[in-house]
């Protein structure tokens, strides 16, 4: 028997740099800027030496005076450093027409009659190709051939207390690079400037092997952010400032799971559910010794008890969710050392800011109950809670099975695992299971109730250009369907890496949407959607031609839900179902998720 | 984070069922006070009637022009509309005196409005029941997808004649003599109307019997010629159920259009003859 093979190169991480080789960088230079001067190369494992991150995971941009850097409410995935020139932080929000996204605003009923009147017979119609521009947005090529756009007549625009001003050297849009997160602001260019764009996967490298970069980071977010967070969060209204302060400081940021959970999404959760969570990053673990109070940034926390030889899914937490402070409190009352009661994993990835149990018991506890969770509402909560719960048998404790936990409401919709009935049991391993639970706007269809008569997909094509922007087909959790339209996910992985910054997340509805006339066609949202929910469509102009390049390829566009964002009433989909078979609902909002599939 | 709340079925129609009897009520009792004043009632309850049928067959515009949404969900039209179709039945046998009517367009006409109530009544306990039965079979299928997933099933029962493994003169020809007549012809108008599994299971049976002829080895062939027969057979499910949903709309919908024009007729006649009454 003869047995041949090829020798090959194994696929490295820096086979594709971040670096197109169109700006050529110096790489000696680059080292010479302070943030690199203060690192210690030897601090760098042999395989991803401090230089290589520097020739692969970034590159350098220039950009003119007024050109738009970082836009507001966008989803970056790199951060920059700025080389030379200045660059301005717009501390207001800037209208959304100036940032080239498209003002929205509701058709009325004749508008919306005059357009279904004057309707193309041709599905996915268009004009012309228009991509790239709009009369809207102001926008030119750099000198590296991008397409960028800029403010025009700033000083009309801005008073100059709306800027803040940061200079060479300064370091910006890491955090959210680094927690998937919205940019607080828009930056834009003051002059001409020249800035190191690091993509994420370098920023973590240089993050992991550089204290200098770590605690220059920690303290970038501790004064401009921290508190703000802490201030916000209900359990810690009504700190003096001095214990925020005091607080802020030994708080400890961890993350857990892989940032780019999209990429084998499909493997994983082909998994059976066992090997799935014991393949989860553990935050803590049933039992264990407790480390504190956790308060979710970003991501998905699995809730679990064990169960056998199994593990008990009981609820999904996510940003804005915290968990150890139940047991933090106990330990107080009692002075006896309480270990955790549950086991917290990370779906995905997920961002976590740590309290140490020391802070939480010197500065929190004795500001608690406070006037928003102790007297009223946390109050009246808690009354409500403990009613409906059974009586606890004299004499055992109540974490020996925790039935509820009055102080972190999560615990609300965790049903305790004996009283879960199997079907719901599964629905939810189901939904974790799948990460449906990132949907803010899933649709779900009730299938004993869907006669299937597709009155929803042909509304949705009558809106969208006679071409129904999702399938009704997806994934069958007992007897509903989460069909395949986009979820509008709080983790929306499909904005990373959009070259034009054409898909975004529009700030007063929550809503993602594609600008149809910055859309290049490149497909890049469309592979990282998790759930194939965004299609590559080939346009026409009203006369059925195909509308081609030069290379006679086809124009694509990139197509999906939009919630009928510009119509009123609501979701057509939704709208047009008679049997209410049919919802776009939050998988967040267990309560309310609960009450529609068992209605 | 709460959202708002969901409503129960049984709420909403418990507050729909007594909205509808309080207004049934006070149109009998309107009805009844215009009798006893020796006023006409054909008149009045035969415009109500027309009006009604306009209203419930409205809610095809509505769910055909989806700009028209402001109007309120199809969900809300369609409760509406099954609520009138009680509400015109009745109003149906007031109209008519509680006799069939002798004339011969009136006959047509009541004809047409007993059918099309029928194929309402009957939609609504397919609408109610079908569903549970299609969710029950498991594969989720698209109507319009069915002919290509017939074709993809038969292409899956060629690879298996053509595997080495399933090589054996007792499987090709159970291949060739059965199974493929039943995954590439359509099920009889029988089946249409009263699906069945009595085919399905004659054919597992007959497979099952082939075990006996075949050696350990080749045994492990007939489970893929299971999952074949099943999945067809789910799939002509589907077909049956699925059509049945879509053609008593059809139907409903195509009568409704015939009692629309001979509703306008014997309007026009009655007030022509109105004298002669």
């Amino acid at each position: 028997m003869s047995a041949t093979v090829t020798i090959t190169h194994r696929p490295q991480r820096w086979d594709q740099p971040f670096c197109d080789s169109t700006a050529p960088m110096d790489v000696r230079t680059l080292l010479e800027q302070p943030l690199f001067a203060g690192m210690n190369p030897h601090d760098f494992p042999k395989q991803i030496p401090l230089e290589g991150i520097l020739r692969n995971d970034a590159r350098v941009v220039d950009f003119e005076d007024g050109d738009i850097i970082i836009r507001e409410g966008d989803y970056g995935s790199s951060a920059f450093l700025i080389l030379s020139g200045n660059v301005g932080v717009v501390l207001k929000t800037l209208p959304s027409r100036m940032l080239g996204r498209p003002e929205r605003r509701q058709r009325s009923l004749v508008e919306s009659i005059r357009e279904w009147w004057n309707r193309s017979p041709v599905a996915e119609s268009r004009q012309s190709n228009n991509s790239g521009s709009s009369q809207e947005v102001s926008s030119r090529r750099g000198r590296d051939g991008q397409v960028r756009v800029y403010l025009q007549d700033i000083p009309r625009i801005l008073a100059p207390t709306d800027i803040e001003s940061m200079k060479a050297g300064e370091l910006f849009g890491e955090m959210a690079a680094l927690t998937r997160s919205p940019r607080s602001a828009t930056v834009i260019s003051q002059g001409r400037c020249r800035l190191l764009e690091i993509r994420w996967q370098g920023l973590r490298e240089l993050m992991k092997y550089s204290p200098q970069l770590r605690q220059y980071t920690a303290q970038q977010y501790r004064e401009h952010s921290l508190k703000v967070h802490l201030r916000e969060t209900p359990l810690l209204h009504g700190l003096s400032e001095y214990a925020v302060d005091a607080v802020a400081q030994n708080v400890q940021f961890q993350s857990y799971g892989d940032f780019e959970w999209h990429q084998p999404f499909r493997e994983v959760i082909r998994q059976d559910v066992n090997r799935q969570i014991e393949s989860e990053p553990v935050i803590a673990i049933e039992g264990d010794y407790l480390g504190g109070l956790y308060m979710i940034r970003s991501g998905f926390v699995r809730v679990s008890r064990r169960r056998g030889d199994g593990h008990h899914t009981l609820t999904y937490l996510g940003k804005g969710d915290y968990f150890g402070f139940s047991e933090i409190l106990q330990y107080a009352n009692s002075g006896a050392s309480v270990p955790w009661q549950h086991s917290f994993r990370a779906i995905g990835y997920v961002d976590l800011l740590q309290i140490p149990t020391s802070d939480v018991v010197q500065y929190v506890l004795p500001n608690w109950p406070n006037p928003q969770l102790g007297t009223k509402r946390g109050r009246e909560n808690a009354d409500r809670i403990q009613t409906s719960l059974p009586d606890q048998p004299q004499g055992k404790s109540p974490f020996s099975e925790p039935k509820i936990d009055l102080y972190e409401p999560w615990a609300r919709s965790a049903v305790p695992v004996h009283d879960a009935a199997p079907e719901h049991q599964q629905r939810l391993e189901q939904f974790v299971q799948l990460r449906l639970i990132n949907g803010e706007q899933a649709m779900v269809i009730d299938l004993d109730r869907c006669t299937r008569c597709d009155d929803c997909v042909r509304a949705c094509a009558e809106t969208h250009q006679g071409n129904p922007r999702f399938m009704r087909t997806g994934p069958v959790v007992g007897h509903h369907m989460v069909a395949n339209a986009c979820m509008h996910c709080t983790d929306p992985v499909c904005l990373i890496g959009c070259p034009t910054g054409a898909i975004g997340r529009e700030h007063s509805t929550g809503v993602v949407q594609i600008n149809d006339q910055t859309c290049i066609g490149c497909g890049t949202c469309s592979q990282s959607c998790p759930y194939e929910n965004i299609r590559m469509v080939e346009i026409f102009d009203p006369q059925f031609r195909q509308q081609v390049d030069e290379r006679q390829l086809p124009i694509l566009k990139a197509t999906k839900c939009d919630l009928c964002v510009d119509y009123s009433g609501g979701p057509a989909c939704q709208n047009a179902c008679p049997h209410d078979a049919l919802v776009r609902i939050n998988m967040r909002e267990t309560d309310v998720l609960s009450q529609w599939l068992d209605r | 984070m709460a959202g708002p709340m969901i409503e129960q079925f049984w709420r909403r129609r418990l507050r729909h069922l007594t909205l509808f009897l309080l207004l049934a009520a006070v149109g009998s009792l309107w009805l009844y006070w215009q009798r006893q004043n020796l006023g006409r009632t054909s008149f009045p309850s035969g415009y109500m009637l027309f009006a009604i049928v306009l209203t419930l067959a409205a809610y095809r515009v509505r769910k055909r022009w989806h700009f028209l949404r402001g109007l309120g969900s199809s969900s809300a039209w369609l409760h509406l509309h099954i609520y009138l179709g009680f509400a015109a039945f009745g109003l149906f046998w007031v109209h008519i005196g509680f006799q069939w009517p002798l004339g011969t367009l009136e006959q047509v006409l009541a004809t047409v409005f007993m059918l099309i109530t029928g194929s309402g009544f009957y939609g609504l306990y397919l609408t109610r029941t079908y569903p549970k039965k299609l969710t029950a079979v498991g594969n989720e299928v698209l109507y319009e997808q069915i002919p290509i997933q017939r074709r993809h099933l038969v292409r899956r029962a060629e690879a298996l004649a053509l595997d080495g493994k399933y090589q054996t003169e007792i499987l090709i020809d159970f291949i060739d003599r059965r199974l493929m007549p039943f995954l590439t012809r359509g099920r009889s108008f029988y089946y249409l109307l009263f699906p069945n599994g009595g085919t399905r299971r004659a054919l597992l049976t007959e497979v099952e019997n082939l075990n006996r002829y075949l050696t350990s080895d080749h045994q492990s062939g007939t489970v893929p010629l299971k999952r074949l027969i099943q999945d067809k057979d789910d799939l002509d499910f589907h077909y049956a159920l699925q059509g049945r949903l879509k053609g008593w709309l059809f139907v409903h919908i195509c009568l409704t259009g015939v009692l629309i024009v001979l509703a306008g007729l014997h309007t026009v006649l009655v007030h022509v003859f109105q004298g002669g009454v």
